[in-house]
């Protein structure tokens, strides 16, 4: 029988060629025991006893030797046919010294479980063969019949035995080996999905960082140039005002020096009619009013920028939230201007401990998603409403942003204050996210920020901060 | 005598422009805008050679409006005057002959036209 294994199992080789040296010597042992106390029993010869013992503790190690360190020596052909011969002479010699042919049964069996190196039995043909043999010449040489049968039938017996061992054995290894690769093949793909799952979380980390300076860079951005818009158009009405300013005081300083010249009522007169004096006399008054008027409005967004730009102090500070609702409005001015009309509705407040700079970038960001919800649903220069309340509710100060715009989607309301949710895919882009502004609110100040859908459209967003203790003293007080 | 509008959304540059601008009103027949719809509302009654329009405003803005002048008057010399709100705009857009940035002297615009109207001659 032939139950070879597949070339290059190397474990699985190296495991069985282990359990079958152990079958070999307990099996060998096993048969010698069998046949040593039949021996006994039948024939009570002890000096035989001791030479069937002598040849067999002689014989098993060189047996042994054979089929492990020769067999891989020298190739099983050569190996085999040593083994064989060596016992033949061993049986005989054991025999011709004791003169009890028995002796020359007991390597029956023990030729029979013997190996093929340690891969397979001998097959069956050979055993037969050599069972056949070994039996002629028993009859011929007359011994009972009965002495051949039980031998051959024993070798019969080990031989079965061995191979069902070798089956179970053989079974028992391919499951565990089985068992292994499983294992091992887990172990890969766990080990596969680990580093998938690493790389894609560091790529999702960077990706967020990125995205979390490309939107401050944005937000600055778009807040730079808005408020160019903002300084600009009064600065265009300044500077053409003091131009006019300017050429009417040339003017007046010529015509001054005219009538200086001629003082007569009729080159006073023709003076103040060459440099249309009447035309002077409205505008010029009004146009310095521009001046001051521009310089004015510049004025208050660079204080509001200011106060804006100022970097973030690790301390917190009192703030008057209603002042930083004003600057926010003032700042993001060019946002709205166009899309809607802002009501503020604001409550007295007591100071609150705050990062003003964040709060105000969290204001800024409300006001001008306001303008952009707005802005979807508005067209042909219509304008929207966004009004902005603050008030005192039990220890917390409450700042909402309404507007009646495009209002957020129910399948989106759970997305709204995740990093990388917009509705905007075109330039106006994620520029103001939510999430940052959740995060300013939540996690630095302690607070809650979150929105309702607004009856008859567009939604209203609060940011709820609470009072330090000196907050609610002052509300006490007041 | 050559006709220019402005078009402003606010009231105090347009003020600011009508006063600087009134030395040349011996050479130009001046119309002043207040917003995109006035703006629509006089180009309806009547042409002009040039119109000079802010570009952010309300409603319909300066370079759609400048884009409906165009279509109307293809000689029509379009000048867009912008509050830097959109930076980057330039003539090739299509919309403007020329783009000026505020804050901007009355000498810069009159300059801007005159070469325009030359080189129409």
């Amino acid at each position: 029988m032939d139950i070879g294994m597949e070339p290059g199992n190397e474990w699985v080789d190296s495991r069985y060629a282990h359990v079958m040296r152990r079958l070999n010597v307990s099996s060998a042992l096993g048969a010698l025991g069998i046949h040593v106390l039949i021996a006994l029993s039948v024939h009570d010869k002890l000096r035989s006893v001791l030479w069937v013992l002598g040849s067999l503790a002689i014989m098993v190690p060189v047996n042994m030797w054979i089929t492990t360190v020769l067999l891989e020596k020298r190739g099983v052909a050569l190996a085999e046919t040593i083994r064989l011969a060596a016992n033949i002479v061993a049986a005989l010699v054991v025999n011709s010294a004791i003169g009890w042919p028995v002796t020359v049964w007991l390597w029956l069996p023990f030729i029979a479980i013997t190996f093929d190196g340690s891969k397979r039995l001998t097959n069956w043909t050979a055993l037969i063969a050599m069972c056949l043999a070994v039996d002629t010449l028993a009859l011929v040489d007359h011994v009972p019949w009965i002495a051949p049968l039980a031998f051959t039938a024993l070798a019969g017996f080990c031989r079965v035995i061995a191979e069902t061992r070798i089956g179970i054995a053989r079974d028992m290894l391919e499951r565990s080996e089985r068992q292994r690769e499983a294992l091992n093949e887990a172990h890969t793909s766990l080990h596969i999905a680990m580093a998938s799952l690493t790389r894609e979380s560091r790529a999702r980390e960077r990706a967020e960082l990125e995205l979390r300076n490309s939107q401050k860079l944005e937000a600055v951005g778009r807040l730079a140039s808005g408020v160019a818009h903002e300084i600009n158009t009064p600065l265009q009405f300044v500077t053409n005002s003091a131009q006019f300013v300017g050429e009417a005081v040339d003017d007046l300083l010529q015509a001054f020096d005219r009538v200086r010249s001629d003082p007569t009522r009729e080159g006073v007169e023709k003076a103040a009619s060459d440099i249309d004096l009447d035309y002077l006399r409205t505008n010029a008054p009004e146009a310095v009013g521009l001046i001051i008027e521009g310089v004015n409005r510049v004025s208050a967004i660079v204080a509001s920028l200011k106060e804006f730009a100022h970097p973030g102090s690790a301390e917190k500070t009192e703030v008057d939230l209603n002042h930083s609702i004003e600057t926010a409005l003032l700042v993001s001015k060019h946002e709205y201007r166009y899309i809607a009309e802002v009501k503020t509705e604001l409550g007295t407040l007591p100071a609150v401990r705050c990062h003003p700079g964040e709060i105000q970038q969290v204001l800024i960001c409300l006001v001008v998603n306001a303008a952009q919800a707005i802005a979807e649903t508005t067209a042909n220069g219509e304008r929207g409403l966004i009004v902005v309340s603050s008030f005192v509710s039990a220890n917390d100060v409450i700042v909402s942003v309404s507007d009646n715009g495009c209002g957020i989607g129910e399948s989106l309301r759970d997305k709204v204050f995740e990093p990388l949710f917009t509705t905007k895919l075109g330039t106006k882009g994620a520029g103001q996210s939510l999430c940052r502004a959740r995060s300013i609110v939540v996690d630095k100040h302690g607070g809650k920020l979150d929105f309702t859908p607004r009856a008859g459209g567009g939604t209203t967003f609060r940011m709820q901060l609470p009072l330090s203790a000196k907050g609610i003293e002052d509300k006490r007080a007041a | 005598m050559k006709s220019v509008l402005f078009i402003d959304d606010d009231s105090m540059v347009l003020r600011a422009l009508e006063r600087t601008l009134r030395p040349a009103c011996k050479e130009w027949r001046m119309v002043f805008a207040l917003g995109s719809s006035a703006a629509l509302a006089t180009l309806e009654a009547e042409s002009f050679d040039a119109v000079v329009s802010d570009l952010s405003m309300p409603g319909m803005d300066g370079a759609a409006l400048l884009a409906r002048v165009r279509a109307k008057s293809p000689k029509a010399v379009c000048i867009l005057l912008s509050g830097g709100a959109r930076s980057g705009l330039t003539p090739v857009d299509g919309v403007a002959d020329e783009v000026l940035t505020k804050p901007c002297g009355a000498k810069d615009i009159t300059a801007c036209l005159m070469r325009h109207f030359e080189a129409l001659g």
